[in-house]
């Protein structure tokens, strides 16, 4: 693998070699394709990077799961089974307490991975939902194969391909008038 | 030279050199510390990466790397015996009330690792069952290595650990000729440690050639296989059991 260029996470590039790579995690919080809950109640779902991080004051736990659930969109389909077993919600349900998981941490940003991907529409929807909401929180990177998704909601589109980067701008102009004829041609679908 | 071979083949030993003797009694104590640091500095990984011509993590550095931390550790063990035998702390008869050579120690130890290609296979079956997207879970978290391993990872597969480590101790039960010949064959056991034992299935094997056919020694020795057979069963039964319902879990995730 060859990188060319720089990735910064406020300031600090994060290919530099004295970076710690635990840290920078903590810094990033990550939301997988495919729901990834561990074999756990709700409960000790959400507060997993707190109780990493040593975490055990009863009071701040508590917060951390309700605080997290509210913004995850999740608190009122789970609240009295919080003991419960994570492995029992609904794919859409585990995706979004996953999400619930990776803002525990209170991360700069969330990287999703394609996100939605293993989802029907409806629980798209809401994923999607949650997603704008956070909106004024955190820095949200989302990959997505769904052009209309990334039409959607999002205030900058990068289009990627074979690990390159083709062009990068305002949604709205990327998608209305992009600068580029690869560009043009993968929005209407004219690609290969 | 000549001592040396004499000693080897078992001839009354002379006394060591006087040099040699001076030599370990005054500087056993310096080889000690000396060795300890060494054997701590190479263990320490930490400090190892920061010698960037040390620290390449390939298979041929890693084995050098353990050899010569085996390798310390063996002077480390035969510098402090010196140190203790030159200052007369001998625990033998003291400390430890009766000591055998061939003790049921000793054939912990051998045992331990004559089991050990069991419960590492099974064990690491149970290790590779655990997704790994329940790894890469906790990474991105921010939990280290360490960490995922003990929180996530372990608790998934403990069962299958437990159960690895039943079955070992089902072979290990059964087990005659290493605890024969390391454990000094002495049929009395008692609690020390350091005492001599005979297993069950050594037993048998030993004294059913001397047993009279329908005697008393002859139905104690049956006794005693059925017994043995009993405990086997159950550790087995046991083990397989908590395998099933690992199994079971493992197929729900």
């Amino acid at each position: 693998m060859r990188i060319v260029g720089e990735m910064r996470l406020n300031c600090d590039s994060i290919y530099a070699p004295e970076v710690d790579v635990i840290d920078l995690r903590k810094r990033m919080g990550m939301v997988f394709q495919k729901s990834n809950p561990f074999p756990m109640s709700i409960y000790e779902h959400v507060v997993y990077p707190l109780r990493i991080d040593g975490e055990s004051r009863r009071r701040i736990l508590d917060e951390t799961v309700e605080r997290c659930l509210k913004a995850s969109a999740l608190w009122d389909e789970v609240t009295d089974r919080l003991r419960g077993c994570a492995l029992e919600l609904s794919g859409g349900q585990q995706q979004r307490m996953c999400i619930a998981r990776a803002i525990a941490a209170d991360p700069e940003m969330l990287l999703m991975g394609e996100p939605c991907s293993a989802l029907d529409p409806f629980a798209t929807s809401r994923i999607e939902e949650l997603i704008f909401s956070l909106r004024g929180e955190y820095t949200v990177l989302m990959v997505t194969h769904d052009m209309q998704q990334a039409a959607r909601g999002s205030d900058y589109t990068a289009f990627m391909y074979l690990g390159r980067m083709i062009e990068y701008g305002p949604t709205k102009g990327l998608f209305v008038k992009p600068r580029l004829q690869e560009t043009e041609d993968y929005i209407t679908g004219r690609f290969g | 030279m000549t001592t040396g071979r004499r000693r080897w083949l078992g001839c009354v030993p002379e006394r060591p050199r006087r040099t040699l003797r001076r030599w370990s009694s005054v500087r056993s104590k310096e080889i000690c510390v000396a060795c300890g640091l060494v054997a701590l500095l190479i263990a320490d990984s930490r400090w190892l990466s920061r010698l960037p011509k040390l620290s390449t993590p390939t298979a041929g550095g890693q084995l050098v790397r353990f050899i010569l931390t085996l390798f310390l550790s063996v002077l480390f063990a035969a510098a402090r015996g010196s140190l203790r035998g030159a200052l007369g702390l001998d625990p033998r008869g003291s400390l430890v009330s009766t000591y055998f050579q061939r003790n049921a120690l000793v054939v912990g130890f051998v045992m331990g690792f004559a089991v050990i290609p069991i419960i590492y296979t099974i064990a690491e079956d149970a290790l590779t069952a655990v997704p790994s997207a329940l790894r890469s879970a906790s990474l991105a978290c921010g939990a280290s290595r360490w960490q995922t391993a003990t929180r996530v990872i372990l608790p998934i597969a403990i069962p299958g650990i437990f159960s690895a480590i039943m079955v070992g101790l089902g072979r290990a039960a059964g087990e005659t000729m290493i605890v024969l010949m390391a454990a000094g064959n002495t049929p009395v056991l008692e609690m020390n440690i350091f005492g001599g034992l005979r297993a069950l299935s050594a037993n048998i094997t030993v004294e059913l050639p001397a047993a009279v056919k329908d005697g008393t020694l002859y139905r104690v020795l049956f006794l005693a296989a059925l017994t043995l057979f009993a405990m086997t069963f159950c550790i087995n039964t046991v083990a397989e059991l908590v395998r099933q319902r690992f199994r079971k879990r493992a197929v729900q995730l």
